[in-house]
């Protein structure tokens, strides 16, 4: 691996997932807490290109800083470079709704099918059911093709799952993910670290 | 015999798609093979880097839209070689956002319809991964992917492979699949790093000649010429003429 090289100019390895091994133990760390994540996430952001050729950019390698609350207020301070000038503003606030909690999403084996309205009330659902699945299988498949509305949280969550499953050497894939998903993670400048791309969408 | 269709491919710009499909056919060409060259990207380069700068031309558009078949598109464009062009149209396919699940299918359905006479068919793919890149995808069977030696280049085929990887579960088949090494600066060390990444990931599959970064290959699009017409036996030429024989042997890094 590039990053057991301390040699190597290349510090975190994107290609990491395609090396399909049986790697064991949970992703998260021991308290499973999304806010611990967060931190870590937040706390080595550096952001410039400079930081691209350091040795230690890790997995927090984002392109803009993701909020560090999960209060679904989209800080755009960093991303706004990021922001594609043909983007639909959006609305990313929580819809108050009283959602089933239990009906954040469907799961099949290890597939995870995203609900229509994707928020912070279901957040934590989500997120045990992703815990879950990879903690038991190698690769996830997130259709994302339902949404139509999406906040931080749950994108914030989808990221941490998917940096934390490259390090695992698993496999988290969103696929088909709507337009709405594709313009809330360009907004917030995470739509390549989450893969997301319109090849795929709406063909099959 | 049946041609060999090839998408040159990467959703990165700038990465040496279409330098690579012009001159990596050329050399072709003149190893007495016949190629043809598309130009799937509506910018046009392909066709201008082979001096075909006629905007009314049509090309690949017309030919996806239904209107004429492959073989009455083709402009030969020097010996052994034949061009189809972007076209005016094609952007309006690229932009085509309604209409389900029929966009993907224009390419594949019209190559059925024949190919003529050629060895090989390089497609060149606009920096997108958009509905033209998906139309290849569908349409091919072999993808061509140049590389170069960075780290954003690596984070960006990891987002290809990716896709790829989508479409060969979508379609149940797997893509023959080679890289080619392309604007390589040799000695630089993260050039070396990158290169050994991606042949930990990618055995076989990377043609053992790289494509150095030349001012010569720079140059060349803007005369309409090949840098076998423009700067024959300068190493860039010979980078091209070694790629093209490990291209046809399959020699690998
Ligand atoms: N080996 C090389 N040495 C020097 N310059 C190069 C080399 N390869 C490509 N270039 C130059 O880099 C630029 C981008 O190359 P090219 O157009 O082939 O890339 P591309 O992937 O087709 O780009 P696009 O994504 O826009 O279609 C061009 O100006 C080209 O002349
Ligand atoms: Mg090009």
């Amino acid at each position: 691996m590039a990053e057991d090289d301390e040699s190597s100019m290349i510090g975190y390895d994107p290609l990491a997932w395609m090396h399909e091994q049986t790697g064991s133990g949970s992703l998260f760390p021991a308290d499973n807490q999304v806010a611990v994540l967060d931190d870590e996430l937040c706390s080595e952001q550096s952001g410039g290109a400079d930081s691209l050729c350091s040795d230690n950019i890790d997995d927090t390698s984002l392109q803009s800083n993701p909020s560090t609350e999960t209060d679904c207020e989209v800080e755009l301070d960093a991303g706004i470079d990021e922001l594609n000038e043909e983007s639909q503003p959006m609305d990313l606030d929580v819809i108050e709704n009283s959602e089933q909690i239990n009906e954040s999403s469907a799961t099949v084996g290890n597939q995870v099918v995203l609900e229509s309205i994707q928020s912070i009330q279901n957040v934590t659902v989500l997120h045990q059911k992703l815990q879950q699945i990879l903690d038991t299988q190698e690769k996830i498949d997130i259709d994302a093709s339902a949404v139509t509305q999406i906040d931080t949280a749950t994108l914030q969550l989808l990221l941490i799952v998917k940096l934390s499953a490259v390090k695992s050497q698993k496999e988290v894939n969103i696929d088909f993910p709507s337009q709405k998903f594709i313009d809330a993670a360009n907004l917030l400048g995470l739509a390549e670290m989450l893969s997301v791309d319109q090849t795929a969408s709406g063909l099959f | 015999m049946t041609a060999q269709i090839i998408a040159v491919l990467n959703q990165k710009g700038g990465v040496g798609k279409t330098t690579t499909t012009v001159n990596l056919a050329h050399a072709l060409a003149n190893m007495d093979k016949r190629v043809t060259v598309v130009d799937l990207d509506p910018q046009s380069h392909l066709g201008v880097a082979l001096g075909e700068v006629s905007k009314l031309q049509t090309g690949i558009d017309d030919v996806m839209l239904g209107h004429c078949d492959f073989t009455q598109q083709l402009i030969p464009i020097r010996e052994n070689l034949n061009l189809i062009v972007a076209g005016p149209r094609l952007q309006e396919i690229e932009q085509l956002s309604e209409g389900g699940s029929h966009r993907g299918d224009l390419l594949r359905k019209a190559l059925a319809r024949g190919v003529g006479n050629a060895d090989f068919v390089f497609i060149d793919c606009p920096p997108s991964s958009g509905i033209l890149v998906a139309n290849a995808l569908f349409a091919v069977e072999e993808l061509l992917i140049p590389m170069t030696s960075d780290f954003l280049a690596l984070q960006g085929l990891s987002h290809l492979m990716g896709t790829i990887k989508k479409f060969e579960t979508a379609l149940s088949r797997k893509y023959r699949l080679s890289i080619v090494m392309s604007r390589y600066i040799a000695n630089r060390r993260l050039s070396k790093d990158v290169l050994n990444t991606l042949k930990k990931y990618f055995p076989e599959q990377i043609l053992a000649t790289p494509i150095r970064e030349t001012a010569a290959l720079a140059e060349c699009p803007s005369f309409g010429k090949t840098i076998f017409e423009y700067r024959p036996g300068w190493r860039s030429a010979k980078d091209f003429n070694d790629l093209a024989s490990d291209f046809l042997a399959r020699r690998v890094m």
